[in-house]
């Protein structure tokens, strides 16, 4: 690495770690508490702290705006090093921890003058989720109004929602509802959400020979919500997680691969006692209060996960486990290996990293335990 | 019908937020100074515009962000001032 090189490490570093994010997860607590302060003094002519909430809001919003001032400054200054070809690229694993899906794969949509007309893949689409969950397409008057204007992200945090729960008749009904082209468009949304839930899982970057633990890890709960699916679909996507080579697909349904992939990432989401919701790309990263050690490392519970041994939200706050396969001598991993990005990535620094319901980064020396007890 | 102690209940809740949000704006403040002491070892003799830009935006974002922390100060005392007073 040369010394330039070294520098623009050192500035996009810096531009990465500003704390946008705890920024952002302060004015939305700052909101919550002025609407509700709002709601209760609605007719007191005692302003409640209500005026000096609204001074912060705008302090922290005019605080959220020079961050983005400094890191477009730090991205010209970039430029004029020489590094601009790659200075506006986000780091490959910024949003590593929190699982969210990267912007560049699914941009927000922007509003359509128009509506697009009505598709005629609904019934195509309908039969397939039918076929993979075993669960009928609602008649429609039990479909909520509205409930097709769901977009893609709307739509794989519904998914991990139901997945979380366990609920098949959920899934099935959350499935149905979408127009086709939303469906399949989960096959776009999920890859790199899958891989950084895997990594994060698996505490390094998911590698070929961490195919069977993830197979383990996921199978048995992706086949109790997905009776239909075929085992092919899950290794190829497995495959593809770890940038194994995967066998070649043949008459592969497209919504089988897209239905297939947003359950796996349900099921990794409540591996890692995440909640849907993390999945949010606006949403704010959660900030717990400094000071608490980061969560033990735990435990990858063993292969066949029934429903009730996914962690549920009441165990969220439990440290999601990592624990290899006994009887692989391969399920014993390397450390990690420490100077690699993600043992450094901003988001691992920010406070929001020990939130109770995430995976710390395992550390380098720290491998996983073998289920000697198993 | 609504009670005194559902009204402190709401503003407790309203005051837990902004309890948060003070402690997410001081995780902030403390992630702000580290990056100002990164950025400005690593710029260490430049004069360009855009790292006297950069530093002078990181500098106001501190001060906005305690001057946020200490409206949130102003209006927890009121909202608990009114509640005691209830």
């Amino acid at each position: 690495m040369s010394l330039l090189q070294d520098l623009g490490a050192q500035l996009r570093a810096t531009s990465d770690e500003l704390p946008t994010g705890p920024v952002t997860a302060a004015l939305d607590r700052l909101r919550s508490a002025t609407e509700l302060l709002n709601w209760v003094r609605q007719t007191s002519v005692d302003p409640l702290g209500v005026p000096q909430l609204g001074n912060a809001i705008e302090h922290a919003e005019h605080a959220a705006a020079a961050l983005r001032v400094a890191q477009d400054a730090i991205a010209a200054y970039l430029g004029v090093l020489g590094l601009a070809a790659d200075a506006g690229a986000p780091p490959p694993d910024r949003d590593r921890r929190s699982g969210r899906p990267d912007e560049r794969v699914a941009p927000p949509p922007e509003p359509a003058p128009a509506p697009p007309p009505p598709e005629r893949l609904g019934p195509w689409w309908r039969d397939r989720v039918t076929r993979l969950t075993g669960e009928a397409p609602p008649r429609p008057e039990e479909v909520p109004a509205g409930r097709s204007q769901v977009d893609t992200g709307e739509l794989l945090r519904r998914v991990a929602a139901g997945v979380r729960s366990g609920d098949r008749a959920r899934l099935g009904r959350d499935l149905h509802a979408v127009q086709a082209s939303t469906g399949l468009a989960l096959s776009a949304m999920t890859p790199p959400v899958l891989h950084r839930l895997a990594g994060d899982l698996l505490g390094h970057e998911p590698r070929p020979e961490d195919v069977p633990r993830l197979r383990s890890a996921a199978a048995g709960r992706v086949r109790s919500l997905l009776p239909g699916t075929p085992p092919a679909v899950l290794d190829t996507l497995l495959a593809r997680i770890c940038r194994a080579p995967a066998q070649p697909e043949t008459g592969t349904h497209p919504a089988d691969s897209a239905v297939t992939a947003s359950v796996l990432t349900g099921v990794l989401l409540a591996r890692l006692g995440r909640d849907a919701n993390s999945l949010d790309p606006p949403a704010a990263e959660p900030v717990a209060a400094p000071g608490p050690a980061a969560p033990e490392p735990a435990t990858l519970e063993p292969a066949a996960v029934e429903p009730a041994a996914i962690p549920e939200p009441a165990r969220a706050a439990e440290p999601a486990a990592v624990e290899p396969d006994a009887v692989e001598p391969a399920a014993i991993p390397e450390p990690a290996p420490a100077a690699q990005p993600a043992a450094v990535e901003p988001a691992a620094l920010e406070p929001a990293a020990v939130e109770p319901a995430a995976v710390p980064p395992r550390a380098a020396s720290e491998p996983l335990r073998p289920d000697a007890d198993a | 019908m609504a009670s005194v102690a559902e009204v402190r209940a709401a503003v407790d809740a309203a005051l837990q937020q902004v309890t948060e949000g003070q402690a997410a704006i001081q995780a902030a403040r403390e992630k702000l100074g580290e990056a100002q002491q990164s950025l400005a070892a690593a710029l260490d003799g430049s004069a360009h515009d855009a790292v006297g830009a950069a530093h002078a935006s990181l500098s106001q974002a501190d001060q906005q962000l305690e001057e946020c922390l200490g409206a949130t100060l102003i209006a927890v005392e009121q909202a608990q001032t009114y509640t005691a007073n209830l």
